[in-house]
This record gives C-alpha cells, structure tokens and sequence, in this order.
C-alpha cells in the first residue's frame, strides 16, 4: 500500500509533462488580461486584447516600423494613387471625402466563405445600430453613404474630413484588427436579437448582451462558430486558463516564396492567462511559457530579467506609446466663478507657475528609473516617435530653487515654521500647501506617490495622498467630478500620448477645452452645467490650443498638421496642463530560438500583428524581424 | 491540554483557596512556557513599534535612490553619499548607513520599516480584536439575558452573517468605506485624513467578526441565567444592567480574553490578507501586510527576496505569539477548574 | 427527526432572502456602474448616451426596486447577464468557475481531514513524545501563517527553484485525454491545496488531539480497560468514534472559511475559482456574477451546515431532535 503510494507521488513529481516549446512547433505565450468576448464589435463593453489580432485582420495594419501596410486590402488609399480624393467647391471649402477600397482575390474567411463588400456593409450597419452599445462612432457617423461596385469594391463618402480612413469602420489601435465582421455568422444572429430587443424595451440591453454580444462567435461556447479574418483559427477557449488558435492554410498573407514551407512555423498557439503578475513571473521563470505578451511585464526592470533569462530567453523593450501624468485640478480658474473647486483656487493649481514650480522640484530622471525601469522622461502629451512630436520643448531639468523662486513669486512662504508653505488669500484666509494626490494603489503609482512626497516637501509642499482602488478612481463621478472637488489636487494616470497617424490625446481629448462650431461653452468640460460630461478632466483652457486643435483635424497635409501639432505642443509645455512623468514602456520576452515574435513600436499595438511569422528556427523558420 | 497541566492543576485547586483568582490565573498562565514565551515576544514588538522613532536612525518613508535592494549589511559605506537621509547619526549599535534587514525598492531601511509597520498591524489587530470581542460579547450577553424575541431576531442575524462568504463581504465593505460616496465615510475621512484606510480596516474586520464573541458568551450566559447567584441578584431586585455587568459579564470574562486574544492574531492576518489584494491598508502608511504584498513584485530581483521575507516572518511570529497566548490563557482560565461566584 | 429536517431546510430560505438583501445592498451602495467603462476616455459619450444607457441597464431605479426586480427573477431561476461575459451570469459562474472551486475547495477539505485524525489521534496517544511536540509546533505554524504567503512561498521553491511542479493553472494547455491529463491535473492541484488546507489541517489536528486525551479519560473507556479490552479495540472502536464526533461539527464550520479564503489561494496561483470570479465582478461592477457566486456559495455552507447538524444526530445516539 505505501509503496503504491510512493510511486504515484514519484510518477507525479518526476514525469514532468511539456507541452508547447519547440519539441512540438508550438507556442505557449503568458498574458496577465484575457478577453471577455471575442465579438468584433468596438468598444462593446469588453477588452479584447492582443488575441483577437489572432484570429482578425483588418483592411490594414502597422509593421514594427510604424508603417502602414494592406490586410485584406490590396493597396493603401492615398492621393497619389487616386483611391483618395477630396472633393472641393470653386472656392476651395471642403464638400466630400472619396475612399476606393478594393478587397484582396485571396481573402476568405476560416470557414472558406470569401470576403466581400457585404461583410464591410454589414459591419457597419451594426456599429451604427442604436441599440447596439457601441461608444465609438466618430468615424462611422460622418459617414454620407456607402458605394458598392462589386463584391470586392466600394467607395466610402465621408460629409467631414476624415484622417482616419484607413479603417472604413473608423476602428484604431488594436480595433483595427477586427474592423471588418463575417456577415454570414454574424446576420442571423443580430437579426433575431435586434427584433426580440425591439418586442420587448424593458429587457433590451439585456437581450443584446446575451444574444448579440455574447452570442456563441463571440463566447467560443461553439469553436466552429468563431470565424474571423486572421492568421490561426480559433480551436478552444477554456475561460480563464487559455485560448488555442490553429495556424490556418490558405491565410492570403502566407507566402512561401518569402517565408519556405508552412510547416515550418508554429502550428499551434495558446495563449494563457495568469491574472496575477508574480504568478506570471514564475511561470516564465520555470520555462512554462514561450514568451510573454506586452503586458503583463509592465514595471518589471528589463535588466533584472534579462539577467534571470540569460541563454533562455530574451527580453525586449518598446515603447507602449502612454505618458505617466500628473493632472491638475484647474478648476480654481476665475473662469468658473462659484462653480469651481474651492482648495483648487486656495492652492493656486490654476496659475501655470504653480504647474511649472511642481515639475522643477521633481527629479524625474531618477523617478522614472525607480519605479518604471526603461521609460523615458516626456515633456510633451505626445510620444517620442510619433510623427508629430516636438523634440525642441522646454526639458524642465530638476531645478528646486527655481521652483522655490516661483513659489515664493505666487505668494507662498513658510511663516510658522513648520515645513509647510502658507499664504493668505484674499478673502483672509490662511491656507496651507497641502497637496491632495489620488490615484490607484498600483504599485509603481504609489512608489511615485512616495519619491513626489519627498521632492515636493523639499520645496515645502506637503503631498497628500489619497488613493482609490481603479473602479472608483475612473468612476465618471470621481475622475470627472474635478469641478466639485471629488479630487482637489493632483490625479494621476496615464493617457495614450500617439497612434501614429495623429497624436492619441487628440483623439481621446483631454486637453481642448471649447469647439468653436458649437453654442455651448466649453463643450468638453465637465462641470455641473453640463451634468459632467466631457474629457477635459482637468478643466484646462487655453483658445489658441483649442484653435490648433480643430485646424489639425482637419488638415490633410501630413507634413502641415505635424506642425501644427508641434505647435500645440509649445503651448502644452509652457502652461503644463498635466505634468508629463515618463513615457511608459512594455516588456516582452521571448524564449530564444523563437523568432519573428517582436512588437518594435508603440505604433504597430500588439506583438501578435504577425502571428502568421512566428517560428522556431530549430524547424527552420526565418528569422525577419528582430528587435531593435 | 495536557496531562502534566492537569495535575498541576489538580494542584492549584487545592490551594485556591486562599488565593485569588487571578493571582491562581497568573500562576498558571506562568507554567505554560509557550505562552509565556509568546507573551514576551509581543512585549517586545509592541515595544519595538511604540518606540521606532527613537530605535531607528532613519524615517520611514525616506528613499534614498542610491541604495535600492541591499543584502543586510552592517558596514557603514564610506561614500557620505550613500548614507541617506539620517535623523541621527547612530543608536546604540545602529549606525546611520548600517541595514541590518537590508533596503527595499526605494532604498529604505527595511528594520525601520518594519518597527513602523508594527505600529499600524498591531493597532490593527489589538483594536479590531478587542473592539470585536466587546461588540459581540456585549451584545451576546445582553441579548442572552433578555431572552426572547430580541435573542431569536439577534442569533438568527448572526446565523445569516455567519452564512455569507466573509471574504467578499470584506472586499465590498472596504471599497464603500474608501470612497467618499458615502456620508459616514466622507466624515471619517474628513476627521482621520491620512490614517483613514487604518481606521476602515478596523471598522470593517470589527464589522465581520464580532460574531464568533457573540455565539460564545451567548451560549455561555444562557447556561449562567438559569444559575442560582443570578436567581438570587433576581430575587434581591437587581436592576436588568446590574445583573449583566455584576454577575453575568465577569462570568463571562475567560472566554473573552481568550477570544480577543486569539481575534488579534486574526485581524493581523485579515489586514495581511486585504493588503495583498489591494484593499488594506494604503500608502504611504506602512503595515506589515501592505510591505509584503508590495515584496512579491520583487521577489525575483537581486537580493529582492529580504524585502518579502521581513514582514512576512513578522506577521507570522506575532500571529504565533498570540496563538501561544491565547492558548496558555484558556489553559489558565479553564472554567471546569477556575473560581465562580 | 422527519419534522426537524423539513423545519430547518424550510429555515434556510427566509435566510437566503435575508443575504441576499444584504449582500445586495452593500453592493448596489458601492459606488461606480457598469457604463463607467464606456465613458471612460471616450470622447464621442455624452450625456445622452449616458442617461440612455443608464435606462438601458435599468440603473435609473432605487436599489431596492432593482433589487425587487432581480429577485422577482431570481426565484424563477434568472440571475441576469453577465455585463463583461455576455452570457448569463449562472451559466459563467456554474460552467467555468464552480467545478474549479470544487475541487479545489473539496480536496482542501478532505485532505485536511484525512491528515488531521490520524495526526490528532497519533499526538493524543503519543502524548509528551518528540513526535506529538512536533506535530503540535507545526499545527501552531499552520495557524499563523498567511495563506498567500505561504502560497507564494510553495512556488518560489516548487515551481520556480525545484522545478517539480507547476507554478499555477488548473492544468497544461494542450494536454488532453486519459492517465497524462490525470497526471497533469494532479500536478497542479498538489501546491494549491496544500496552501488551502494547511489552517483547517493545523487546527483540526489541535482538535482532534485534545478531544481524544479527552475520550480516553472518560469512564466508559477506564471501563473498557477494565474489562480487559484490548488496546488497538479500545483506541479504535470505542475511543475514536466519539473523538471524531466534534469534528463533523468543525467542518460544518470550516466550509465558509475555505470558500471564501479560497479568493487569496486562487490568486497566488492563478485558479480560476468562484473567490476570485466574486471578487473580479465586484471590482468590474459586473454585480449579476456577484450575486449569483455569493448566493450560491451561502446556499452551500447552509447546507453543509445542515448537514454536519444531522451526522452529528446519527452518530451521537444521545442527541434527539423533536
């Protein structure tokens, strides 16, 4: 009896079973987020992650370079090859925007079904549904019509500028992968749910999100149903531990002539999912994992790891394209009257003195070295690399006596001796220099709340934090509430700062303050009047920004908006509505002898933009790519 | 409890009675040696805790970007640059520059750390633990005594908090206590400021376990109302709270102590538990639990490993200390063989 | 004893309606909803979309109609969609998270009580030996250690420095079928269960020791001796059976302990259990999943609870029920 028990525990502990890895041609990647649904439908209440760039391609996507290259698509609209033209009246105004798509012979769907300009119809008939709850529509909203010439042409009509036509569905960053749907899954589905959501008002949503949303191409409940656009197949999902894909055959992007035999690179992929960020960290360094995703490593030092991972595997560092940032409550500006934010105003935050002082006491160098190894210090919204970034701004070295000069300038002395700076405001009050800072208890945002407490009581002002765990700190009632003090100092996040073909934070825009086309005033500032809504969380206003804000929307000229854009960034850098920390970087790593598994810049969004070129060179697989 | 225990006990029986009860108690709480051990342990740490500013040469939260992730050392760098900042040049043998725990991820003496985060685990845990004891031995009692409608409506709330999953009910507590949406919470932040998410961690652990202090003492007074001193306090007319404090509650005191005893360990493992997933107690404050749940980042870095090991040898000989205490407490305070009214 | 039975299972009821009034109300207080997401970092929301999706959600209502309303379905079965999973909540919770949570939490349990008799009874007739001293230092250890730590502990030197076991997961991807995949499962259980189950072990063993010392003082064992009874007949017939009882009770318990203290396991080694799906749809305002997790999870320990009160009844002939 005890001897059977010693056996088993000696099978159990010794026979130690792989899979994955080379032995196999397969690839185990380690991810900390998992997808919640695998539907192609933008911003429908889930996260998607890297997988989906798995199993969907898009009209187009990005190299490591940044370039933009055809997916489905066999050229890119451009002027000088005619597929894009503006049309304008005698006097030069703009009237309509013209895209000619052409969708490539060889493009089918996994299950064999090609892919027409139907499916581009359908995808776009679904994202403008009313009842379909999906956020983004900027782009598919000016859309005038569509014009089909065949099943593998059409031409889209925009009624305003669009610098973002290279998605016909208005999709970017990683949505770009999945901006064309399969009509042939998805119409019977969205058919029957949109009419049972009609029948019954009450229970609508609820209807979309079990039978629309999360309807079996989405939920993986039936792999046969999964059908997309990408390089593998969708095999297996079991929720929480894994997702299998199954290198597909006949994927039109495959070319032997370039890469050699297919069986040479990996047939399988999975992707596996392990929530908890040390627990990832052990799995790789037990050799359980091929390589890891873009993610999951962020913060870790890439030295540390390299040196762990010596002869193993290797790592790589790219930008990942988001800015650290300091946000100021601005909302103590005279602007706002009464509607402000009272410890706002006694603090000063609106002045630009204030900002300038904050971002000379801080020694960002060594800050970001500390707590995000390998990031950058940024002085701009926009990320190095992006096409439009401003390399001659203002660097604020660490300066604490100008900073003290400043202070002083404002009014701010120590006059009880405490360590802390006073003042009296106008109205008679002694006020104090104490600095609220809220932001998420992530470990490296609270390892900067540490190193700023310590700068800033250098030059008298006393950090205070208060930190929320994330579903309170990005509630709209707490991120947006700047007007009535939900957070009266400092806010810290990050924000995409470029995409590529614009900069990301005019997209998202946090920083314009007024559209000029609208009555409204500050139509994208949250504050009471407006009942909150808005992205301009900080409540920073500046006209001329406001003005190079739309005529860079709408300038087509690329070299032209680049300048404006520098020019937008001048007058970031002097009034400093949020004070830029560091540009963020990712990590992956990579076992060696895997090869073609790299992410370059923070332009190209995934390390899984090429899954179709990932392979072991132990079974002959050519290395193209490499990280830089 | 052991033989040897018993006989001793046996032993003291026969001498009680010219002794009193809690001089009996001490003298065999004396003979537990684990106990005994334990009890000095926490002595010390709380000493170690109340005392840090004067113990350490260095602040807590000082960072010295210099020295990040150091072996324990107690050489004094030569470099003047190295040392940090020092709020004395030396106590005792601890000379600025020494780091006998080594440095954390920001540089930070890591003894230091831990003498201050000794403060808030160990306020975490004496208060909760006595706070949930009083809360739920008092209610116990009364509702006990009262008998009736208000026991059946109490034990049987009791029953239903006892049901759910303590854990999540937590989680949920501290996310409602940390934000300011809620009108006790706006208030308790307005009133504590910065040691608010200490004060949350004590309401809410109090919140969730006063319930075990509450079936003890319960099931122990309902077994002493029946007994003849309490008919005799009924029979002379003593008021309802007389009889609850007089007789009923010092009744009652062995099982307290004990409970409480053992509740501090608990606590401290709760706010170990919560800080690991985020919950605990918030930076820049430091506590034992929040130290280690930040250490397990850094368990793969060079020397990394001194981070996590400290704290996390800490809660875990203080939780062991109590467990000791707790239990040379029950041992010493046995009813079967202890004094009764 | 027909009529306790139905009594107390007729009581759980009014006391599920009771936790899920409070657990509903905590949550439903807690703030943040589940259109955050969308309007966060979103520049074409308005508040239109906004008070269009709070009606769709059917967030425009008081807690407690919504509250009204969810358990007008529940009792019919329906616990809603899971916002973030697209499925119904029950269906993700009962498909994906609960076998998981079952066999963690179900191997706990028994392996702790598998380990704890002999050891309690072992220390108890041994007492004073070196090896009764030892089992009760490491019981102390047990008690006192942080379940995460310990966890974390296990794979630092398991998985990471040993190399002998998995770091985490319920199982290698990929391996799929017959005596490899029983290997495989078995491989990843073994660390995680042994976190889980090192506090119920540790004080099950101190119980079972002290209940047995116990025991064997009583007057019907001395009796037993008397008459001449064998010792090994003594120890296991008489002596263990009444030994063991208090401990049924303990498992009842136990049972919330272990599912709820499963969250802190589950994540240090990434199980995708009903602990960590409660606290992801809390944190994700996905409340439906919540709910359902929760409620089901109390189902469980009343029933359990029941059910340790009822072997207590059959194995204790002096307990009557009426």
């Amino acid at each position: 009896m005890h001897k059977i028990g010693v056996v088993f525990l000696l099978v159990v502990l010794v026979g130690v079973v792989v899979w994955g890895g080379p032995d196999q041609n397969n690839i185990v990647i380690g991810a900390t987020q998992e997808p919640d649904q695998l539907n192609p439908w933008e911003g429908a209440a889930d996260t998607k992650e890297n997988v989906m760039a798995l199993f969907f391609i898009g009209l187009t996507y990005f190299d490591t370079e940044g370039n933009l290259l055809p997916g489905l698509a066999t050229e890119i609209p451009s002027a000088a090859n005619g597929r894009l033209r503006i049309v304008r009246d005698a006097a030069g105004n703009f009237v309509r925007q013209e895209v000619d798509w052409t969708i490539r012979d060889d493009a089918f769907w996994s299950d064999g079904v090609p892919i027409t300009t139907a499916d581009v119809l359908f995808t776009l008939e679904v994202q403008n549904h009313p009842l379909i709850p999906v956020t983004f529509r900027t782009f598919s909203a000016i859309i005038e019509e569509i014009k089909v010439r065949d099943d593998k042409n059409f031409t889209i009509v925009y009624k305003e500028p669009n610098l973002f036509y290279a998605s016909p569905t208005g999709r970017i960053g990683l949505a770009r992968f999945y901006d064309i749907a399969p009509k042939h899954i998805w119409e019977p589905i969205f058919r029957e749910a949109i009419a049972e959501a009609e029948a019954n008002p009450a229970k609508a949503a609820e209807i979309i999100m079990a039978k629309f949303l999360g309807a079996d191409p989405a939920s993986g409940r039936d792999p046969t149903k999964v059908v997309g656009s990408g390089p593998f197949k969708f095999a297996e999902w079991q929720r929480n531990q894994f997702i299998r894909g199954v290198r597909r055959t006949d994927f039109f992007l495959f070319d032997p002539k370039v890469y050699g035999p297919a069986e040479n690179y990996v047939k399988e992929v999975i992707v596996r999912f392990i929530v908890h960020e040390p627990t990832l960290l052990a799995a790789l360094f037990a050799g359980e994992l091929d390589a890891s995703d873009d993610i999951g490593l962020a913060g870790q030092d890439p030295e540390v790891l390299r040196s762990r991972g010596q002869g193993v595997f290797t790592v790589e560092v790219s930008p990942s394209g988001f800015i650290e940032q300091l946000n100021f409550n601005n909302f103590g500006h005279p602007r706002y009257g009464d509607e402000g934010c009272q410890i706002a105003r006694d603090l000063l935050l609106h002045d630009p003195r204030t900002r300038q002082a904050i971002i000379q006491a801080i020694d960002r160098e060594p800050l970001a070295k500390a707590v995000f190894p390998g990031a950058i210090v940024s002085n701009s919204f926009v990320v190095r690399g992006d096409f439009g970034f401003n390399p001659d701004l203002n660097p604020w070295p660490y300066d604490p006596e100008a900073s003290r000069k400043l202070l002083a300038e404002l009014g701010w002395k120590d006059t009880d001796g405490n360590g802390v700076l006073d003042r009296v405001t106008p109205d008679g009050r002694k006020v104090e220099f104490r600095l609220p800072h809220a932001t998420t208890p992530a470990s490296f945002r609270v390892r900067t709340q540490e190193l700023l407490q310590e700068y800033l009581s250098d030059v008298g002002i006393k950090l205070e934090p208060v930190n929320y765990p994330a579903s309170v700190l990005f509630s709209t009632e707490f991120v947006n509430g700047g007007s009535a003090c939900t957070w009266p100092g400092i806010i810290e996040f990050a924000s995409a700062g470029g995409l590529g073909e614009v900069p990301a934070d005019e997209l998202s825009g946090e920083l314009w303050g007024d559209d000029p086309r609208t009555p409204e005033l500050w139509d994208n500032v949250p504050r009471r009047a407006n009942a909150f809504a808005g992205s301009n969380v900080t409540g920073w206003i500046n006209d001329e920004y406001d003005r190079l804000h739309f005529a860079a929307l709408s300038e087509f000229d690329l070299d032209q908006r680049a300048h404006i854009i520098r020019e937008m960034q001048v007058i970031f850098n002097e009034e400093l509505p949020f004070v830029p920390l560091y540009e963020r970087v990712e990590i992956l790593t990579v076992k060696v002898g895997l090869v073609n598994y790299v992410k370059g810049t923070a332009v190209t969004r995934t390390p899984f933009w090429n899954a179709w070129e990932w392979g072991w060179k132990q079974h002959g697989a050519v290395q193209l790519r490499s990280a830089g | 409890m052991t033989e040897v225990m018993k006989k001793r006990r046996r032993a003291g029986q026969r001498i009680a009675h010219g002794e009193s009860a809690w001089h009996l108690t001490w003298r065999r709480f004396r003979n537990h040696r684990l106990a005994l051990l334990g009890g000095t342990v926490i002595l010390v740490l709380v000493l170690g805790a109340v005392l840090a500013p004067w113990i350490s040469p260095y602040e807590y939260s000082r960072t010295n970007l210099r020295r990040q992730f150091n072996a324990p050392t107690f050489t004094v760098p030569t470099d003047a640059r190295l040392l940090g900042h020092c709020t004395r040049p030396a106590v005792l043998f601890w000379k600025c520059g020494m780091h006998p725990f080594g440095t954390d991820d920001l540089g930070r003496d890591i003894l230091t750390r831990v003498l201050y985060g000794g403060r808030v685990s160990l306020l975490v845990g004496f208060a909760a633990g006595l706070a949930s004891t009083l809360l739920g031995g008092l209610l116990g009692a009364t509702v006990a005594f009262a008998a009736g409608k208000l026991d059946a409506v109490f034990s049987r709330f009791v029953d239903t908090m006892l049901s759910i999953p303590q854990f999540p009910l937590l989680l949920i507590l501290t996310g409602l206590l940390a934000s300011r949406e809620v009108s006790f919470a706006v208030r308790l932040s307005e009133i504590l400021g910065g040691a608010k998410s200490i004060v949350v961690i004590i309401v809410v652990i109090t919140a969730l376990s006063w319930m075990g202090a509450f079936r003890l003492v319960r099931g122990e007074v309902l077994s002493l109302r029946e007994r003849a001193f309490v008919e005799a306090a009924r029979a002379i007319g003593a008021s309802r709270r007389r009889i609850i404090f007089r007789y009923l509650l010092p009744n009652t005191a062995h099982v307290m102590i004990v409970q409480a005893t053992l509740m501090v360990g608990e606590a401290i493992l709760i706010e170990s538990g919560l800080s690991f997933l985020g919950l605990g107690i918030q930076p820049p404050a430091v506590s034992w639990g929040n130290m280690l749940s930040r250490a397990q980042e850094f368990l793969y870095y060079p020397n990394g490993i001194y981070v996590a090991l400290f704290p996390g040898v800490f809660i875990f000989l203080t939780v062991l200390c109590f467990n000791f205490v707790g239990d040379g407490l029950r041992d010493a305070l046995d009813p079967r063989f202890g004094h009764r009214v | 004893m027909t009529a306790y039975i139905v009594r107390r299972v007729l009581q759980i009821i009014p006391t599920l309606f009771m936790i899920s009034l409070i657990v509903y109300g905590l949550l439903a207080l807690k703030p943040g909803d589940p259109i955050d997401e969308l309007r966060f970092g979103n520049p074409g929301f308005t508040q239109a979309d906004y008070e269009r999706l709070i009606k769709l959600y059917g967030l425009d209502k008081p807690w407690y109609v919504r509250y009204w309303y969810w358990l007008g379905r529940a009792v019919q079965g329906d616990f809603g969609p899971s916002r973030r999973y697209g499925m119904p909540a029950a269906e993700y919770i009962f498909r994906y998270r609960l076998p998981n949570t079952l066999i963690l939490s179900g191997l706990s349990l028994l392996v702790a009580f598998m380990v704890a008799v002999p050891a309690g009874v072992f220390s108890a007739l041994r007492q004073h030996s070196v090896l009764d001293y030892a089992i009760t230092f490491v019981n102390f250890i047990g008690v006192s250690v942080p379940i995460f730590w310990l966890g974390i502990m296990l794979i630092y030197l398991f998985a990471v420095w040993l190399r002998v076991l998995p770091a985490g997961s319920v199982q290698t991807p990929g391996i799929v079928g017959g005596w490899a995949q029983f290997v495989d499962r078995v491989r990843h259980v073994i660390l995680p269960v042994t976190a889980l189950s090192a506090l119920q072990m540790a004080s099950w063993t101190r119980f079972m020791r002290s209940s047995m010392l116990e025991v064997l003082n009583l007057d019907y064992v001395r009796t037993a001796r008397a008459k001449g009874l064998a010792e090994r007949t003594i120890t296991y017939r008489h002596a263990l059976r009444n030994a063991i009882l208090p401990i049924i009770t303990l498992i009842g318990l136990a049972i919330p302990t272990v599912f709820s203290g499963a969250v802190l396991t589950e994540t240090v080694f990434n199980w995708p259990g009903m602990g960590r799906a409660i606290f992801d749809s809390i944190i994700a305002n996905d409340f439906n999943v919540a709910m359902v997790a929760l409620m089901f999870i109390s189902l469980l320990i009343l029933a359990f609870n029941l059910l340790a009160d009822l072997a207590y009844a059959l194995a204790d002939p002096r307990i009557r029920y009426d």
